[in-house]
Parts: C-alpha cells; sequence; structure tokens
C-alpha cells in the first residue's frame, strides 16, 4: 500500500512539473507583457499597460488583426457550413460508399501542413491563380473542416431521428424539419464547431506563410516578422491578447456547450 | 409542390458535395499536383519547364546535404517523440487515478497549452532560455555560472521548443487509449493474483497501446514537417528539412525541387501510418487473446 502510494507521489509531482513546463512559459510571456521595462526581461520593475496601447498604434500590426479576424470569420462560416451539411449526410443516411466519405473527409487531418501549403501553392498557380486571399479561405477552409464534421456529427446522431419524422409527418418538408427541428437541438455543436474554424485559422502559421499574398500578414506571421528584428514588449503584448482569444473562446465554447447541453437534455426529457 | 422532389438516394450526395469537392480540390489535386511537379523543372528565368525530367529526384538522391539533413531531421523527430512517449505516460496514467472533477481539471490544463498559439508558445522560450532570460538570470544571480549558458538558437532549444510542442497531444492520446479499456479487466487480472506491476504490464499497457501508437504517429509526423519551431528558436547551422522545403520553395522559388523535396515527408507519413497500423493491429491481436 505504501509502496502503491510512492508510486502516484512520484506520478503526481512528474504530472506537475510537466504541466509547469508546457503552461510556465506562456506565463512568462503574460508577465512580461505587463513590465514596464522595455527590455522584455526580467525582472519585473513596475506594472504597465502601456504595452497593449502601444499595439493600437502600430498599424501594421491593426491590418493583420483585421486580416486574421476577417480571415477567420470567413473561414469558420464557410467550414462550418459545408461541414455540418456533410456530418448530417453521414449522421442521418446510410448509403454506399459511406465509410469511404468519412475516410476522405479525415484526410485534411492526416496531411502535414507544410505538404498542403507547397500543395495549394502549386495546384493554384498551376490553374493561372496567383497568391491572393481567396488562396488563404480555400486553404484554412480544407484545414478546419474535418474538425467541424467530428464536432457536429456526434451531436447530430444523438438527436432521435424520430423527432424529425415527426415534423415531416405534421406536414412540414425535410428543410423545414431539419431547420425546426434538428437545428435548434444541434446547436451547441454548431457553435463549437464555429469557434473552433475560428480558432484553428486564427493560428495556422505552417501552412500560411506559403500562401501569403505580399505585404498580407496574420497575426502569427506578424509575429514571425517581428521576431526577426528583436523581442521587445510589443511581441510580448499581442502574444498576451492571442493568449487570452485562445483560451477564453473554447473555454467560453466549453460553457456554452454544457449549459445548452443542459437545458436541451431536460427539454427532451420533459417531450 | 409543383418542382418535383429529389430522389432520396441523392439527397445525401447533395449534402455531402460541397465538402467532399473542397477536399477534393483543397488537399488531394494539390498533393497530386506536387507529385507532378517534382518531375518539372526549375528554369533561370523563375518559371517552370513542363517537361519530364528526373533531375530533382537525382539531386536528391546524390546530392549529401539534403540526406545528412534528413537524418538529423529524422533523429529530432524520433528522440522528441519517444522523449514525450516516456515522459507522458507517468501523467496520462496519473489522470486516469484521479476522481471526476479533479481529473476533468486536469485534462483541461492539458488542452490549455495545446490550444495557445504555436508561435507564442515557440517564443516564450526566448524568454526562458535567452542570455538574459529567466534560467540563465538565476543561474548567474546564484553564482553558477560566470557567463550566460548558451541555451538559445541551437538545437537545445530546438528540442525543447518541439517537446513543449507536442507533449501536450502525446498525453492526450495516451489518456485516451488508457480510459477506453474497460476497468473490470484489469480487476479481473488482480483478482486473479497479478500484481500491480503485473497487471499494468500484462494488461493495461497492452490494451492502451492504439493510444500510445498514435500519440508517436502524430509527434512524430508533425516533428518531421516542422519548421516554424527551427525558425524561432534555432540559430546558424540548426536546418532540419522543413526549413529546408520552406526555403527552396518560399525564397528560392524553385518549386519542382520543392515539391520533390516535400514528397519525402509525404514518405515517411505514409511508413509512419503503415507502422502505426502495424502495432494498433498487434494490440487487437492481444484483446483477441485475452480470456
Amino acid at each position: 500500500m505504501t509502496r502503491a502510494a510512492a508510486i502516484e507521489g512520484a506520478l503526481a509531482g512528474l504530472t506537475v512539473a510537466l504541466y509547469a513546463f508546457l503552461l510556465a512559459p506562456v506565463g512568462v510571456v503574460v508577465a512580461l507583457a505587463f513590465n514596464a521595462s522595455p527590455l522584455a526581461t526580467f525582472p519585473i520593475t513596475h506594472l504597465t499597460l502601456g504595452w497593449f496601447a502601444a499595439l493600437t498604434g502600430d498599424p501594421a500590426i491593426l491590418k493583420a488583426l483585421k486580416t486574421s479576424l476577417v480571415l477567420g470569420v470567413t473561414v469558420s462560416l464557410i467550414s462550418t457550413s459545408l461541414g455540418t451539411a456533410a456530418a448530417y449526410a453521414l449522421a442521418r443516411f446510410r448509403f454506399g460508399g459511406r465509410d469511404m466519405v468519412q475516410m476522405v473527409l479525415t484526410i485534411p487531418i492526416l496531411v502535414p501542413h507544410i505538404i498542403l501549403g507547397i500543395g495549394l501553392l502549386l495546384s493554384f498557380h498551376l490553374a493561372g491563380l496567383v497568391k491572393s486571399f481567396p488562396l488563404l479561405v480555400a486553404g484554412h477552409v480544407a484545414i478546419t473542416l474535418p474538425y467541424v464534421v467530428l464536432t457536429t456529427r456526434h451531436r447530430l446522431e444523438a438527436i432521435p431521428h424520430s423527432l424529425e419524422e415527426a415534423a415531416q409527418t405534421l406536414g412540414a418538408n425535410r428543410l423545414q424539419s431539419f431547420l425546426a427541428v434538428t437545428m435548434p437541438l444541434a446547436l451547441p455543436a454548431i457553435v463549437t464547431a464555429l469557434l473552433f474554424a475560428f480558432m484553428i485559422s486564427f493560428d495556422e502559421i505552417t501552412a500560411t506563410l506559403f500562401w501569403l499574398p505580399p505585404n498580407v500578414q496574420t497575426v502569427p506571421t506578424q509575429i514571425m516578422a517581428m521576431l526577426e528584428y528583436s523581442v521587445d514588449q510589443k511581441i510580448n503584448a499581442l502574444a498576451t491578447v492571442l493568449i487570452m482569444a485562445t483560451v477564453a473562446l473554447p473555454i467560453l465554447a466549453i460553457l456554452y456547450a454544457q449549459a445548452r447541453a443542459a437545458t436541451s437534455r431536460s427539454g427532451m426529457r420533459r417531450t | 409542390m409543383t418542382r418535383p422532389a429529389a430522389p432520396a438516394w441523392a439527397i445525401p450526395w447533395c449534402l455531402l458535395a460541397p465538402a467532399l469537392c473542397c477536399v477534393a480540390a483543397f488537399v488531394i489535386a494539390p498533393v497530386a499536383c506536387v507529385g507532378l511537379y517534382s518531375f518539372w523543372s526549375h528554369l533561370a528565368t523563375g518559371a517552370v519547364n513542363m517537361s519530364f525530367t528526373l533531375e530533382n529526384w537525382r539531386d536528391l538522391f546524390t546530392d549529401p546535404f539534403y540526406g545528412e539533413i534528413l537524418l538529423k531531421t529524422i533523429r529530432l523527430a524520433a528522440v522528441s517523440t519517444v522523449v514525450c512517449a516516456v515522459l507522458g505516460y507517468g501523467p496520462a496514467y496519473y489522470l486516469t487515478l484521479q476522481p471526476a472533477r479533479r481529473r476533468n481539471a486536469f485534462v483541461l490544463l492539458l488542452f490549455l497549452p495545446s490550444w495557445i498559439s504555436y508561435i507564442v508558445r515557440s517564443m516564450s522560450w526566448l524568454h526562458i532560455l535567452g542570455p538574459n532570460g529567466l534560467v540563465n538570470t538565476a543561474l548567474l544571480g546564484s553564482g553558477l555560472v560566470s557567463s550566460p549558458l548558451p541555451l538559445l538558437y541551437n538545437d537545445f532549444s530546438v528540442y525543447v521548443g518541439l517537446i513543449q510542442y507536442l507533449l501536450p497531444l502525446m498525453i492526450i492520446n495516451i489518456y485516451i487509449g488508457l480510459q477506453l479499456i474497460d476497468r473490470n479487466v484489469v480487476d479481473a487480472a488482480r483478482t486473479l493474483g497479478a500484481s500491480d506491476a503485473q497487471a499494468f504490464l500484462a494488461v493495461t499497457f497492452p490494451l492502451a497501446l492504439p493510444g500510445l501508437s498514435a500519440g508517436c504517429l502524430l509527434s512524430f509526423i508533425l516533428a518531421i514537417g516542422t519548421y516554424i519551431t527551427p525558425m524561432v528558436l534555432g540559430g546558424p547551422g540548426t536546418t532540419y528539412y522543413g526549413n529546408l522545403v520552406y526555403d527552396t520553395v518560399v525564397s528560392q522559388q524553385d518549386w519542382p525541387l520543392g515539391a520533390t523535396l516535400s514528397l519525402v515527408v509525404v514518405f515517411f507519413l505514409a511508413l509512419s501510418l503503415y507502422g502505426y497500423g502495424r502495432l494498433a493491429g498487434f494490440s487487437t491481436m492481444f484483446r483477441e487473446t485475452q480470456p
């Protein structure tokens, strides 16, 4: 018994140490972003929000932020529409080639982003197109699509088919029954898919660097470009903004999904 | 009601068509396109000569420069994968021992770093390992060293950054593998007289192998193609295979050669998938032989 306790104690120690290894460096970036010293080093002399204010005065950073936001919103809307339609087909219908379709839709997860980056660049070129914003959108949609399908499919499968059939018996057509019955019940998964697609797009850098049109940067590539000169406080502030966005968004998504799942479960129980 | 309804068999395909077209046009065709370019050549003018040649492939196999960098990259990928697997197994196992509430908190904390931007996680090491970074400040302050240790912009910092990037993915995969095990089987082994260690080695570990192999597959593939980590944390002489591909395609604009180089990454992807299939196959074999 004591030996088992010792092993568990050792595992606990290792776990805490590795979590610190994973999270502490990021914590350091956040701490430094509030440090008044312009050198981006320790010790922390006194606290300031000045570096965040400095971000708003930098046109290159603002432009990158705008590009990333527009790209992320466009990509998540397109990807979630395509992905949800596909997930609905997979969840609701039995047809020949279904396994094959599932496999094809997961291919983008398996292909390393560096290959996706080169491939799409070369195929756009072969088709006579130049690096442009639509190239970024196309690539990001392909990257985020499998995650949308995975996120929405489970939820769609959990919704009893009989609900939709009931609506159809009452005179709704397929589209109406989907919009009035299935869609509201699947909403938590659809919103989660939107947020995750946005996050993945907002973060992507490996493939994006191959696709950037001239004079266009996204937030991650802007950080990359800034790092080539020096590690200054503006980078820490921008990184902190990014950390806040990528940590707060999924937590909000989870809380929302849990709240919705709880209400729709109790709703289903009542009916 | 005037419009005739679509035949039932066509409905799922209409719903799937946009997504399938997207994957076909933006993933499958582009990868095929990479194959095509690898047999073309780059002209001095910057244009692409679309007549068949094996020039790029000959360069790849005869120039020892590519082989050296590839070997260095395979070592990086293999070492980081093994380090992550060895380090990550303990915490993944520890999580399965925790009561549900604490376990969920731990899992959330584990997903947290994988949500944080890759570039931010990479650059965060600049503040830790740099000459004025946390580690050197502490070492100098305590008098253990008299001048800052060279911890940054070398292979060491690339390994550290990459391991930090891959570790959460590895732990999550091992954890999922462990979670899928039927606890009754482990209890049965204990009832039949197995010690903790025996039950772990004979039952838990083999049954959880699919999770571990998925984690290894994922981190190996990600590590082979990485170029961001070496770009941020590497220095002179830390060119890895991904950097080579990136420089050839983006800086030198030699797309046919870049395509050829990147197909090596695809080859390793196929090899890893094959290895994964074999490993996962073995574990199903184990499962079938369980009484």
